[in-house]
């Protein structure tokens, strides 16, 4: 069970390096947070992450997380996408970020589409960023309105990007 | 309970703001009773003898247009106990004395007779709105029986037709997806029963706008968008209730042994069964006394354009509920029979069939009712037995209240269903055989709707009914 501070770190530092808001990745009134499932995934056995290694890497962002917003991609980028340790598992978090999946053989590189890996839940399935992004749905699961093929897709919101627009609670 | 003096003065506060005992229709919720209550039991464990008193105003004829938001920040459980509250002020308001023309008779209060005809008897039925000939609904008000039914006198209070909850008419057009079998009481071995009804907001909609016939389906070239419920404000005092949609499940009361009348609203109603082909059988009609055993409530509000989605059942229904006299038995539940669980009876299906003990239903709820609900319960069913300890409104049941925790997501997007919570819901009574926790497959009241079309495939704003329009004239 992670604390909520480990978790505000988690969904900061994803925040940063998949260019989501904070509150589209952890909305306040998810019923079913895939930012803690995601987090969880990583401290089993099976995800095959050095628990040295995350701890160090949210350290790192909560130190980033200090400066001011517009130097923080630039230092996630020197002090976290350029270390050889906790690089890897960064870049292996965009991954099931975007896809969902938790691929095998991160720490030593050379991740593809084709490597293995798992999926990490049947809500993460549903929940994979690409989808956002292409505004579409994965296969099996659809929230999309009979039709919506026949029509363009929607302009991509303002969830993505540095200027990414803070969503405000629902009701 | 708990309530702290704070909240006891705004309740008054909030009770002197109403007039003759309850505030009127365009009122909003009397906010004390979002206040959480402290009780942490199930609603199998509510006592008989502790009916404390209703905070004043809190039984209303009143149907909340909207939820009161209470708390800030808000929480998932926060917004969660605000939309039970809502779903409980909705199930009370709805089922309140009626007066004749429907209207609530705000000289009774709900229960103090026992039993009554409810407010949403006089709502619409989509047989009478989505006619064979695609002609003009009568006006509010009036209503055509089948031919079988005519003859049996003007004693029934409504028509049951539907054994399953999609009519053997929509079944033809959309699938098989909730053909997924009928319900057979464990007292009387008879097939549940269901209706549905639409209040005047969704009439008006679907007249106005001629949605009651696939021409003018056809012609209307908008997205679908019935009225949402406003809550009342000093700036704007009449604002619309919203559009309402009510799903009711009923089984047969008989003299049977464990059929307790008392603990179930009572209709007379006609029992209408059409001619099938498998297995042979005429169209047939029965006046039979019967008993509500599941309720839900579609209500489209301002916060909520996937709708709130508020489910009742009898506390009965899968074991025996608070209160009960010895000898009660479960409606649909019986500890010793060896028929599998949550399985349809055997095939073929005849809704006229009185089924043999061992091939009635066993249902079990397959998602427990949380313990704030079950606590909610307690709570309004205790106000509910103040009015009058032989109420059959205390033996209801909130099972829970579904809403889209991101309300804001674009209907036309990839994330239009909103995140509803909770993920999965089903009332054991019409979503029977398709609990559970998988996505897409299992019930979830948005998640379902969301795929509602008109009959050419427009989207029809999380209503099935739209599907059920004929051609002008007649025909598919």
């Amino acid at each position: 069970m992670s604390s909520n501070s480990e978790l505000d770190n988690f969904v900061g530092l994803s925040a940063l390096l998949t260019g989501f808001a904070a509150s589209t990745l952890n909305p306040p009134l998810s019923p079913q947070p895939v930012a803690v499932e995601y987090l969880a995934f990583m401290r089993k056995p099976e995800a095959d992450v050095d628990p040295a290694t995350l701890e160090r890497l949210l350290a790192t962002y909560q130190a980033i997380a200090l400066l001011p917003p517009a130097e923080q991609p630039a230092q996630v980028q020197a002090q976290v996408l350029t270390d050889p340790q906790i690089g890897p598992l960064a870049r292996n978090i965009i991954r099931m970020w975007y896809l969902s999946i938790w691929y095998d053989g991160y720490q030593s590189g050379g991740v593809s589409g084709f490597s293995p890996g798992t999926v990490v839940s049947s809500n993460a399935y549903t929940k994979g960023l690409a989808w956002d992004v292409m505004q579409a749905h994965p296969m099996g699961y659809s929230e999309m309105h009979y039709g919506y093929w026949a029509d363009p897709p929607e302009a991509p919101d303002d969830s993505t990007g540095p200027g990414a627009v803070e969503e405000g609670s629902t009701a | 309970m708990r309530l702290s003096r704070l909240i006891l003065s705004a309740l008054i506060t909030a009770v002197l703001a109403c007039s003759g005992g309850g505030c009127t229709n365009n009122s909003p919720p009397p906010p004390a009773t979002n206040s959480t209550p402290a009780l942490s039991t199930t609603a199998s464990t509510t006592d008989a003898s502790v009916a404390p008193t209703p905070p004043p105003g809190t039984l209303t004829a009143a149907i909340p247009h909207d939820a009161n938001f209470s708390d800030n920040p808000q929480t998932l459980q926060s917004v969660q106990h605000d939309f039970d509250v809502f779903s409980w002020q909705s199930f009370v308001a709805l089922n309140w004395p009626a007066l004749p023309d429907g209207s609530p008779d705000t000289n009774k209060v709900l229960g103090a007779d026992g039993d009554n005809v409810t407010v949403w008897d006089s709502y619409k039925e989509p047989y009478e709105v989505f006619l064979p000939d695609g002609a003009t609904p009568a006006p509010w008000g009036q209503r055509q029986l089948p031919e079988q039914c005519r003859n049996l006198g003007a004693s029934g209070g409504k028509l049951l037709q539907m054994t399953q909850k999609v009519s053997d008419d929509v079944l033809d057009v959309s699938g098989q997806p909730f053909n997924t079998g009928p319900l057979v009481d464990q007292q009387n071995g008879r097939y549940a029963r269901y209706e549905i009804r639409i209040n005047r907001d969704t009439f008006d909609y679907i007249v106005q706008n001629t949605l009651y016939n696939k021409e003018g389906q056809q012609t209307f070239t908008s997205m679908v968008n019935f009225p949402s419920g406003v809550n009342v404000s000093p700036t704007n005092p009449n604002t619309p209730v919203g559009s309402i949609i009510i799903k009711a499940a009923w089984k047969v009361i008989g003299p049977a042994p464990g059929d307790v009348p008392g603990r179930f609203h009572k209709v007379q109603a006609y029992v209408y069964t059409r001619a099938t082909d498998n297995p042979p059988t005429k169209p047939s009609c029965e006046l039979k006394t019967m008993g509500l055993v599941g309720f839900h409530i579609a209500h489209k509000t301002k916060s909520a354009p996937q709708w709130v989605w508020s489910t009742f059942e009898q506390v009965d229904n899968v074991r025996v509920g608070h209160n009960a006299p010895p000898g009660t038995r479960a409606n649909f539940f019986d500890p010793n029979s060896k028929y599998p669980v949550n399985t349809p009876p055997p095939r073929p299906w005849n809704p006229d069939a009185v089924l043999l003990p061992e091939q009635r239903s066993q249902i079990t709820r397959i998602i427990p009712i949380d313990d704030a609900t079950a606590a909610l319960n307690a709570q309004w069913q205790g106000w509910l037995r103040s009015v009058n300890k032989d109420s059959v409104w205390q033996y209801y049941e909130l099972v829970s209240t579904q809403w889209p925790t991101q309300p804001q997501n674009s209907l036309t997007g990839p994330k239009a269903a909103g995140e509803p919570a909770p993920p999965f819901l089903a009332n054991t009574t019409l979503e029977t055989y398709i609990q559970g926790k998988t996505p897409n497959v299992s019930s979830s009241c948005i998640m379902c709707h969301n795929n509602a079309t008109t009959t050419n495939s427009k989207f029809s704003d999380f209503t099935y009914l739209l599907e059920r329009a004929h051609k002008k004239g007649g025909g598919k």
